[in-house]
């Protein structure tokens, strides 16, 4: 596993990965602006840090492969 | 284990370290380990994700492996911005 995601990773900052990088880094965003309000809310509630994190890398975690669904490898 | 544990806490670093990590109060050390824990929780959540989402059609075994791919790319800047975020306001 970890070599299939170092080789994606050495094609992807040579831009040889993908086929659509503006719909990759428009998703990614979004994706970071849900995890960063899922972040600051939890801190808001005044839960311990590592609930905060665990909780809000988590569903953040499982909310990018739906995101990123429609992605075109080359 | 309590032995080790007592000698760790009697260094000073790893004292801070621990005393930090307990209050939650952010400094440099505590916010790399916090976003080694995000990273593989992350990677754990896009599995998660990934089986839900495309199980079925990919494998599951495929599934995990590109969940756990995507899942750190989304993450990983969400712990740098919000702990940024969290440690300044």
């Amino acid at each position: 596993m970890l070599e299939v995601g170092w080789y994606s990773l050495k094609l992807f900052f040579k831009g040889k990965l993908l086929r659509n990088p503006g719909y990759f880094y428009r998703q990614v965003t979004f994706g970071v602006i849900i995890g960063l309000l899922l972040l600051l809310g939890l801190e808001k509630t005044g839960l311990n840090l590592a609930i905060v994190i665990g909780i809000s890398s988590l569903l953040t975690g499982m909310a990018m492969p739906f995101l990123l669904k429609d992605i075109k490898m080359k | 284990m309590t032995e080790i544990l007592g000698n760790l806490s009697s260094n000073a670093i790893m004292h801070d370290f621990l005393h930090n990590l307990m209050i939650g109060e952010i400094t440099w050390l505590t916010g790399i380990f916090w976003l080694a824990i995000a990273a593989i929780i992350s990677m754990i959540g896009g599995a998660i994700g990934g089986i839900l989402l495309a199980g079925k059609d990919l494998g599951y075994e495929l599934a995990a492996l590109l969940g756990g791919l995507f899942g750190p790319a989304g993450v990983i800047p969400v712990a740098m911005i919000g702990l940024v975020i969290l440690k300044l306001v």
